[in-house]
């Protein structure tokens, strides 16, 4: 791997930056891997990275059907909030941020996380519950995190005062110093060139069809470049996961959202921190490029769902998010509206995803990730990596387990429906699964 | 040169300079009207229909922005949407925007600046990117500031920020009212091919909206000397759009720009309202609505966007004094305004001819016309011979020299475009001041998206998906110079025909002459990038590569791809996010032709678009406007976004607290002199159960429903059978918010056989409208029912306590049966107030004898009064929301969501009576092993009035099942306590705990039936 720093592009500006070298090789599946990862996001490619990096496990494959962190229905900058602590499992978003603090130097890329805090705006009873509640316990975890009265909010917001706090009935805030945004393609790339040069294959443009067997164990994928052999086989393609499962009659517990983001022109920066504003569904951030990005923290159902109005499709969701960006800030009412996405998310019922192994033999999962797939990206890799590599994994993985949800359903070939027996008491016994 | 010197400018010509050809010196200004503008602090002179733009050109100003990153000088490339970077800040009142100087209209007085970080930055950028640049290729941001130590990202990049030459934040309340049309034939552009599909659907009898994004209709058919029917293009196409204007089938509408689709089978497109936008910013009105969304659902879309000029890549191809071929046709036809006094024009193709012509003879000298092509054929180089131009065939110009501010042009270098004949050669210097360029045509194609596409495809309305058979008519055409087609004669020929073909929705036939109007896929798709293939020869130069611009926007120069290409980054996708090319500034793109050419020339494939390239057109429109205008009413004026009660002032008056609830102003406590909140929220909830207490619930979710259907709506939103209701009867059902949280208890009543009324909390009416909104959209006309919101019309008053109904009886109510059998819980009746109907509930909220009174919100006031006189001698007490909110905690219910759906609420006892338990405390479960666990959080908490202790609620997993067992609180500020899971029902009164009421109590079910 080319190491990057200050002296390495002097060097290469003095060779006219004709050194550069690719930062990952565009690999062509050959032979057979003891994993093959369906899903070159931020997650697949953790995993990856960190089944190289801290067990030795190199004959891997990154299976992507487009080209690496090039997404173009997803937000360049996400937030990292660590505010959904207050679920099962919900130090892992602490961890994550930890972790992507030390990953720039770790990975030699610089994957600009920007911690500028986070104010989560609370407007009414319901807010200042549920803001209490993750305070208390990403407090009880050691994150630093407080409750702020309406005045100091307002004076956290620029732009919106005291004026405002009033108009909009400002009833408080949490406020998380460390929070901030990262850039998502960044991390992607970084993943991807410190796996590679562990050592693991990363295909790009390359389309997983279907799952192959032997006999009832896993044999590999089959892609568009012809079958990739592999011993196991890990579902980290977000909602795509649930497709390919279905290729084989195995239903995964997932259901379908979208996410939706509206980004505006560029502007001279006005807004530090990420303000979040859970009542109004939207959380409103500046980028180092000065673009201001007003997204959804929550999933809503795509069109035909019970949002939305008669034909109008995403576009009430749409007009939802920029409602809310002129309710907190009556003054951007001019700003103008650069791009928009809706993404497809998907997550399950109990709103944690599914990490680790699953009832079927070399089958992993790591998906169903929701709205919060970057708040923990790396972390669940780990997990993940863990758990392959036959090693007690941290203890935040303990609410992931696919196992919990019941068992996975299966069709086999005439229609018939037979289940994989659920393990008892997946949740508990998940380090006598592992160990 | 007749330049008018006093007129306007140096550079505008005389008005009669060629009167009577086919092309006009300035057709669109009034040169008797003169007015006055100052630009970075200089006042100039400029005439009436000038843009901001043809009046800086006339006056010799260059430099209209410094460019975001690299801060290099830009001037005006383009005459309207097409223009790269000549962005300025216009001064409007107090208030900064940024705007197009080609799409600013001139008017008296006008203030505008060139967009800049200041000269330090312009200085620090010179460095950084001209004598450093070596070092600031794409991607050398993430390949320093690593650490997290000390010279961190998080040092650097407020940096960055600081010295990023973005544009004000524009300050203002732009909102937008939105209509909805629906029509047969959308007509997506209004040139010359727009006219005349529109003009053939009408003719067929279809319902056509055609939108056009400038002011005027024509396009560039006025900048042709072609005739049709005898009349100027441009003359015919105007009367044709007159004809258009009156009649009934058809909406035209000018200043309004295609936005997208956001999904769904709607196109939004925006309309700036005369006399603001981009029109007269200084007579502007803060509070006038600028912007018209409009919410189109075609049947069918014919997109006439016509075509945008390509530019050509050569070194500092970004200097100011550089134009399209079109755009300075354009300043001279239409406002009078040549560019420079001494030009080259540089091309591929015959059109740029025409513009080399015009300025020559308008009286700018053109020293040369450089033709890439090596033998031209047709009549244009006659032509440009004939008026004295001196012709280069198969040159290329490679650079441009400026002077050492790099603000003005001095000459330009000419190689041949064979590599044979260049080597060895030094190139040709040529002084002039300014260059115009044509490297073809680019269709321009308005982003609408897959999803919009696959919705147009179905029938609107019906919402079955119904694919599309081969022989069916195509939904999306695109024709014109969209389509590839350029002579006048196709372009009217197709475009009629899709017009015809579209309002009878068959297939389009294919002409004689022209090809057939196709899908706007197809065209994009096409090869015609960079015809004589020169375009992308990349410079060999070391030096020269950082000088090539591929995007001027985001300053993207031919360098950084090459890095990037090294490094991996190979797809459009990749070459965007890795360099940070067409930077979003929602408009035309005019970067990402150049920049897919040279990525193909470096990767060696065919350019083309790959199929996750976006279209290069984008969405330009406010979140204001998207918002609408509900949200402009949340202005700065303090309190004007909080919805006010009927009686707000009466209890302003009786000494209310008002705090913000739900977004409605509501009484939270009425504190006697010297008292606390909290102190007088007790009182009044102890007063209340002890005899009676008033709160004023104006606030409440009203819905009215009518219609046979009613019962059937009804049953759907509250998933109870309201059918089986009784005329008089309520039920009250859960409401549960997409999380599956139960939110609140809605009453559902039926006032008639036909007629229902619904009720639900302030914080939950949003959300049920919203659910309303969703079934009538699915099945409201099979349903056959209509549902109104009522929330503000009627005013709401609940009588709790022991003694409500005594109060009440002293009402004059006509006909009014009180007693428990008469009017029993879960009940409604109606009656009459002083002439005003009543609607009278009887309720089961606070677990008290409980009645809410509904009136119409303009009689309130005496309803009010009456109950308060009735009241006294009951003592009656005002009853607050934060009292009543203690009273509906200690029956185990709280306003709003706690925990998740699958959670059971149950109460909290601590051991000690007096300690409040903080909310949002942990819940410790010790096991019988030692081990522990958090279980919960505590919800609300609070000193219970009637139990005189403390008690708190919370939301467990499978809560019911613990009930009696000792948990730990646990705070990390405050230490533990201990307590007990209890019941959530802390009041064991004589009524029906409402948790349990989701079902009808029976008539004969009075109180103290249940438990």
């Amino acid at each position: 791997m080319q190491r990057f720093s200050v002296f390495t592009l002097a060097r290469n500006a003095w060779g006219h930056n004709r050194s550069w070298q690719p930062h990952w090789r565009s690999a062509v599946p050959d032979g057979e891997y003891d994993l093959a990862i369906v899903g070159g996001g931020a997650h697949g490619l953790a995993t990856a990275y960190f089944l190289a990096q801290r067990h030795g496990m190199r004959k891997v494959a990154v299976i992507e059907k487009g080209w690496i962190g090039a997404d173009d229905s997803s937000p360049t900058i996400l937030t990292i909030r660590p505010d959904t602590v207050a679920q099962p499992g919900g130090e892992i978003f602490e961890l994550t941020r930890k972790l992507y603090r030390a990953l720039s130097r770790q990975l030699n890329f610089n994957i600009q996380f920007s911690s500028r805090g986070v104010v989560g705006l609370c407007f009414d009873e319901a807010d200042l519950r549920a803001g209490r509640a993750t305070m208390e316990t990403a407090r009880a975890s050691g994150t630093a995190m407080k409750m702020i009265g309406p005045d100091k909010a307002a004076r956290a917001v620029p732009g919106l005062g005291r004026a405002g706090a009033k108009r909009l009935g400002l009833a408080g805030a949490l406020y998380q110093p460390k929070g901030g945004m990262i850039n998502a393609d960044a991390v992607a790339w970084a993943l991807a060139r410190a796996a590679d040069a562990q050592g693991v294959d990363i295909v790009q443009n390359c389309t997983a069809t279907s799952l192959s067997w032997r006999g009832d164990r896993i044999a590999g994928v089959e892609t568009s470049l012809g079958p990739v052999r592999a011993k196991r086989v890990a579902l980290a393609a977000g909602a795509a996961s649930a497709a390919l499962a279905q290729t084989s009659g195995i239903a995964l517990p997932l259901a379908a959202a979208r996410l939706r983001t509206i980004m505006s022109q560029p502007v001279r920066p006005f807004l530090n921190p990420v303000i979040t504003a859970p009542a109004m569904n939207i959380q409103i951030y500046q980028a180092t490029g000065g673009e201001v990005l007003v997204s959804e923290i929550e999933p809503s159902p795509g069109p035909g769902g019970d949002c939305g109005d008669g034909g109008g499709g995403d576009a009430s969701a749409f007009q939802a998010l920029a409602n809310g960006l002129v309710k907190l800030f009556p003054d951007l009412g001019a700003l103008q509206v650069a791009r928009s996405w809706s993404r497809p998310v998907c997550y399950t019922y109990d709103g944690n995803p599914l990490v680790g192994r699953t009832q079927v033999t070399g089958l992993y999962l790591n998906c169903g990730w929701g709205a919060a797939a970057f708040q923990a990206a790396p972390v669940s890799g780990m997990i993940l990596a863990d758990a392959i590599a036959g090693e007690v994994p941290h203890e935040a993985g303990a609410a992931f387990l696919p196992g919990r949800l019941g068992a996975i359903r299966i069709a086999d070939s005439d229609g018939q429906e037979t289940t994989w027996v659920r393990p008892a008491g997946a949740a508990e016994s998940a380090k006598a699964q592992w160990s | 040169m007749s330049a008018g010197k006093a007129s306007g400018g140096d550079f505008r010509v005389a008005a009669d300079g060629e009167a009577g050809g086919a092309i006009q010196d300035g057709s669109l200004i009034d040169r008797r009207r003169e007015l006055r503008f100052r630009f970075d602090g200089r006042s100039y002179r400029g005439f009436a229909g000038d843009t901001l733009a043809s009046a800086l050109l006339a006056n010799g100003v260059r430099v209209s922005s410094w460019s975001r990153r690299m801060q290099r000088p830009r001037g005006i490339t383009g005459i309207g949407a097409d223009d790269a970077d000549g962005r300025v800040i216009l001064r409007d009142g107090r208030r900064s925007i940024e705007a197009r100087a080609t799409e600013i209209q001139l008017f008296d007085g006008l203030r505008a600046k060139s967009r800049t970080s200041g000269p330090a930055a312009r200085l620090l950028a010179r460095m950084l990117y001209g004598q450093l640049g070596a070092l600031t290729r794409a991607g050398a941001q993430y390949k320093t500031f690593k650490a997290p130590g000390r010279i961190s990202w998080d040092l650097f990049e407020p940096l960055v920020r600081h010295f990023s030459n973005c544009p004000p934040v524009p300050r203002g309340n732009a909102s937008g009212e939105h209509f909805h049309l629906h029509c047969d034939v959308l007509v997506i552009g209004g040139g010359a091919a727009g006219v005349c599909a529109a003009r053939a659907a009408a003719a067929g009898g279809a319902r056509v909206v055609m939108c056009e994004q400038s002011a005027r209709f024509g396009g560039v058919s006025d900048l042709y000397p072609a005739k049709i029917e005898g009349l100027a293009a441009a003359d015919w196409l105007g009367r044709q759009c007159a004809g258009l204007g009156k009649l009934s089938n058809v909406h035209l509408l000018a200043r309004t720009r295609v936005v997208g689709s956001w999904g769904g089978s709607q196109v939004l497109a925006l309309e700036s309202c005369a006399g603001a936008g981009t029109g007269k910013h200084g007579e502007a009105d803060d509070n006038q609505i600028r912007e018209r969304l409009w919410r189109i659902t075609p049947r069918r879309v014919i997109i006439a966007t016509g075509s945008a000029e390509r530019a050509f890549l050569f070194a500092d191809n970004d200097r100011p004094g550089l134009m399209m071929s079109m755009a300075a046709r354009g300043y001279l036809s239409r406002f009078g305004v040549v560019p420079g006094r001494k030009g080259i024009v540089f091309t591929n193709n015959d059109d740029a001819y025409l513009t080399a012509v015009a300025l020559h003879k308008a009286g700018a000298e053109i020293v040369r016309i450089v033709d890439t092509r090596p033998h031209p054929e047709g009549m244009a180089a006659g032509m440009a011979m004939g008026a004295g131009v001196h012709l280069s065939f198969g040159s290329a110009i490679s650079g441009i020299e400026t002077d050492k501010s790099g603000r003005m042009i001095s000459g330009v270098r000419i190689i041949p475009t064979l590599r044979a004949a260049a080597r060895g050669s030094a190139p040709e210097r040529v002084a002039c001041d300014f260059v115009c360029m044509s490297g073809g045509f680019e269709p321009v194609v308005p982003e609408l998206g897959s999803a919009f596409l696959d919705a147009v495809a179905r029938a609107p309305g019906s919402g079955e998906a119904q694919t599309e058979q081969p022989g069916d008519a195509p939904r999306i055409l695109a024709v014109g110079a969209a389509n590839g087609t350029l002579a006048l004669a196709d372009i009217i020929a197709e475009a009629s025909e899709a017009g015809m073909a579209a309002a009878q929705e068959r297939p389009p036939t294919q002409s004689e002459e022209g090809k057939p109007p196709g899908g706007p896929a197809e065209n994009s798709a096409d090869g015609r990038l960079a015809p004589a293939g020169w375009t992308i020869r990349l410079p060999g130069g070391v030096g020269e590569r950082d000088h090539h611009f591929v995007d001027l926007r985001a300053d993207v120069t031919v360098a950084d791809i090459e890095v990037a290409v090294r490094e991996g980054y190979r797809s459009p996708a990749l070459l965007r996010h890795y360099t940070g090319l067409d930077a979003p500034d929602g408009t035309l793109r005019a970067g990402n032709p150049k920049a897919l050419a040279v990525l193909a020339a470096f990767t060696g494939t065919s350019p083309g678009r790959s199929p996750d390239d976006r279209p290069t057109y984008g969405p330009a429109i406010s979140f204001g406007a998207l918002a609408g205008i509900d949200a402009s009413h949340a202005r700065e004026d303090t309190a004007a976004a909080l919805r006010q009660m009927p009686l707000a002032e009466q209890h302003r008056k009786d000494g209310a607290i008002l705090s913000a609830i739900a977004g409605w102003e509501i009484p939270s406590s009425y504190p006697l002199s010297g008292e606390t909140q909290a102190a007088a929220s007790w009182r009044e909830a102890a007063a209340a159960r002890a005899s009676a207490g008033m709160t004023d619930l104006s606030a409440r979710g009203k819905f009215d429903f009518s219609g046979p259907g009613s019962a059937r709506m009804l049953s759907l939103l509250t998933e109870n059978d309201a059918g089986t209701l009784a005329v008089g009867d309520c039920m009250s059902s859960p409401m549960f918010d997409d999380h599956g949280r139960l939110v609140d208890l809605m009453l559902a009543a039926r006032l008639t056989e036909g007629r229902f009324t619904l009720l639900t909390g302030a914080h939950s009416a949003a959300l049920a409208w919203r659910r309303i909104r969703a079934l009538m959209r699915d099945g409201g006309r099979a349903l056959r029912v209509l549902a109104c919101p009522v929330s503000e019309q009627w005013a709401q008053f609940a009588i709790a306590g022991p003694n409500a109904r005594d109060v009440l009886r002293w009402l004059p109510i006509k006909g009014m049966e009180w007693d428990g059998e008469a009017f029993p819980p879960n009940s409604v009746r109606q009656g009459e107030f002083g002439g005003y109907p009543l609607r009278i509930f009887r309720t089961l909220e606070t677990g008290e004898l409980e009645y809410e009174i509904a009136i119409g919100a303009r009689h309130a006031g005496n309803l009010w009064r009456s109950i308060c006189d009735a009241g006294k001698k009951f003592e009656l007490t005002l009853l607050g929301m934060a009292g009543r909110d203690l009273m509906l905690l200690e029956v185990g219910r709280v306003r709003g969501a706690i925990g998740s759906g699958r959670q059971d609420v149950v109460g909290l006892l601590s051991d000690d009576r007096q300690k409040i338990l903080p909310p949002g405390a942990q819940i410790v479960l010790d096991d019988a092993v030692g081990q522990s666990a958090v279980i919960a959080h505590v919800a609300a908490s609070a000193l219970s009035p009637a139990l005189g202790r403390s008690i708190a609620l919370a939301a467990i997993t499978d809560g019911r099942a613990l009930i009696g067992r000792p948990v730990r609180v646990v705070t990390a500020d405050d230490g533990q306590a201990m307590a007990e899971i209890v019941d959530p029902v802390f009041l064991a009164a004589d009524n029906p705990a409402p948790e349990s009421v989701t079902d009808e109590s029976g008539p004969g079910g009075g109180e103290g039936d249940d438990e």
